[in-house]
């Protein structure tokens, strides 16, 4: 049944646990084509029962997901075609080759050439360690394997659950080339993480949840700093600037360290013009983007401790 | 059946998979070197094929081989957490609990056929090569010998569903293959425990009063009756329980 136009349509999931444990609460976002979406949430948020639910690894409460317009409580098999994931770490049979571990999931995966093992191989760069046994494997290793088969069924969809998880900062830079390239090549990808400046540089688009409930949801850009009133000054004479700005009707002072104003009237440049006009000095004048990581800790009102618990 | 040629390959592949055959070769070779020591009446080398097999079934090592093989494919993929990436594939449950079952199933054949043979070679090199004479109790020349071979190792074949199933369901439930292993093996135990203590008319309609298959084929007579509805008996039982151990896989979340 075609009900969206969307690759992944979450629509109001519910799921409660023994205990009355309330996981999820109602989540609904919609992932379009080609969009990079970031999931972000602390720690029993409610994000890999979310995932989980996506790939129907365990049921939804209440509430329904559509993969490529496919209903997955309908038609699971359908639905999961064309997707691929990490999810909860990779698993893989230690006792095995890399090469005939995907050669299994490729079985699994149905339809899917010999020549395409060779190729995964390649794009996650294992393809002269693929005899090897997995067993022998480092984290790093298995990361990129994991990866590999998430892509062996050449999906339109990639869902990566904490990709980064135990890797060293080289690992995590190759992760996130990795997650580039697949956005080039038209894949959609879902991920989640902890590390808030990746889902920054590498996601257009982010869902936030806390306590199994969406608290911001959008693209990247709007969600930080959506009006595009504030701006952010530097000068020698920082306490001459402040009082010049406090002069002005249409202008607010945000904060004193770093200076940042808000503009209710006027266009920025007008306002810069004016500024200097009445003698002030200014080295920088840009507007304000707070990173994601300030602006999670605002929408989920925790600290950083929760969030790096793992 | 779509999924059995790689449920096989994995059986391979395993270190279970292989100790099957070490255990198996270790054992025969045993049994022969223990009848040219204690037997001093003649035997043929098609008495080894069915004695061997005889004590390998009796001593429960049979079971246990298939059982590991069992727990290894159902409980292994808990074990090695490959389950979840298996069913986020375009894969069917029932298509994939099939291939399974059936790969294991196979396993015991092959490995039930390697056993014959390797009996047969080691009869032969160490009684020589002589008639098709199989011997019974009390070392009565028995009548259609190879027919009783056959239906033994049939037999024995068949009864492994049971064992297969059982396992399965441990396997399911715990999610743990020493667990599950030892859950099979310990029931399996009881049971033949218990055979002291039931009532004939009782046990003749569960699978504990047939693992033993040998004693309806070594007398004057194949007991035909008794070998068919053991045979029946252990199918259906297999039945019931492969039936539980999937509703119970369905309804549960792969995972929580």
């Amino acid at each position: 049944m075609i009900m969206s136009k969307g690759m992944l349509r979450i629509t109001n999931l519910h799921k409660t646990f023994k205990g009355n444990i309330k996981a999820v609460q109602g989540i609904s976002v919609e992932v379009e084509k080609g969009d990079v979406f970031g999931f972000l949430g602390p720690n029993g948020a409610g994000k890999s029962t979310t995932i989980r639910m996506v790939l129907g690894l365990i049921k939804p409460d209440e509430g329904e997901v559509f993969i490529d317009g496919v209903d997955l409580s309908s038609n699971k098999l359908k639905a999961l075609e064309r997707v691929g994931a990490l999810v909860e770490g990779p698993a893989f049979y230690n006792y095995l080759s890399a090469y005939e571990n995907l050669e299994i999931f490729a079985t699994y995966s149905g339809g899917v050439p010999k020549g395409r093992i060779e190729e995964v191989l390649n794009m996650v760069g294992l393809s002269g360690q693929s005899t090897k046994k997995v067993t022998n494997y480092s984290m790093g290793m298995k990361q990129r394997l994991g990866i590999a088969q998430a892509l062996l069924n050449k999906p339109k969809l990639i869902i990566l659950d904490e990709p980064t998880n135990g890797l060293d900062p080289y690992g995590v830079q190759e992760m996130r080339d990795l997650v580039k390239s697949l956005s080039k090549e038209n894949i959609t990808v879902f991920i989640s993480s902890h590390i808030l400046s990746e889902i920054e540089q590498i996601c257009n688009k982010v869902l936030i949840i806390n306590k199994g409930k969406t608290v911001a949801k959008g693209l990247v850009n709007e969600l930080l700093n959506p009006q595009k009133n504030i701006y952010e000054l530097s000068s020698p004479y920082p306490d001459k600037l402040i009082k010049i700005i406090t002069r002005k009707r249409e202008l607010a002072v945000v904060s004193t360290e770093p200076i940042r104003l808000a503009i209710s009237s006027g266009k920025p440049e007008e306002i810069l013009e004016s500024l200097i006009k009445e003698g002030a000095v200014i080295r920088s004048y840009f507007p304000y983007k707070p990173s994601l990581e300030d602006f999670f800790f605002k929408m989920t009102g925790g600290g950083k401790d929760d969030l790096y618990e793992n | 059946m779509t999924y059995t040629k790689i449920e096989q390959y994995k059986i391979k592949k395993s270190w279970q998979g292989l100790s099957g055959y070490i255990l198996m070769f270790g054992l025969v070779l045993a049994a022969t070197i223990g009848f040219k020591i204690s037997v001093n009446h003649e035997i043929s080398s098609y008495d080894m094929v069915l004695v061997t097999i005889g004590n390998i079934n009796n001593s429960l090592v049979f079971h246990f081989v298939v059982s590991l093989i069992s727990c290894l494919s159902f409980a292994g993929e808990y074990a090695y957490e490959t389950y979840r990436y298996i069913l986020i594939r375009p894969v069917s449950l029932f298509k994939l609990y099939i291939s399974k079952f059936s790969s294991i199933w196979f396993y015991s054949l092959k490995l039930l056929i390697y056993i014959a043979v390797l009996s047969f070679i080691s009869g032969t090199i160490f009684w020589g090569a002589q008639s098709g004479v199989v011997h019974g109790k009390d070392h009565i020349v028995l009548d259609y010998g190879l027919l009783r071979i056959i239906l033994l190792y049939i037999g024995i074949w068949i009864n492994m569903l049971f064992i297969i199933a059982l396992s399965i369901l441990f396997s399911v439930k715990f999610k743990n293959q020493a667990t599950a292993l030892i859950g099979t093996m310990g029931l399996l135990f009881i049971s033949i425990m218990a055979t002291d203590i039931m009532p004939t008319d009782i046990m003749k309609y569960t699978p504990i009063g047939y693992f033993s298959l040998i004693q309806y084929l070594n007398g004057i007579n194949i007991q035909w009756r008794e070998l068919i509805s053991c045979l029946l008996v252990n199918t259906l039982y297999c039945i019931l329980i492969t039936m539980i151990s999937f509703l119970y896989i369905k309804k549960q979340d792969v995972l929580v």
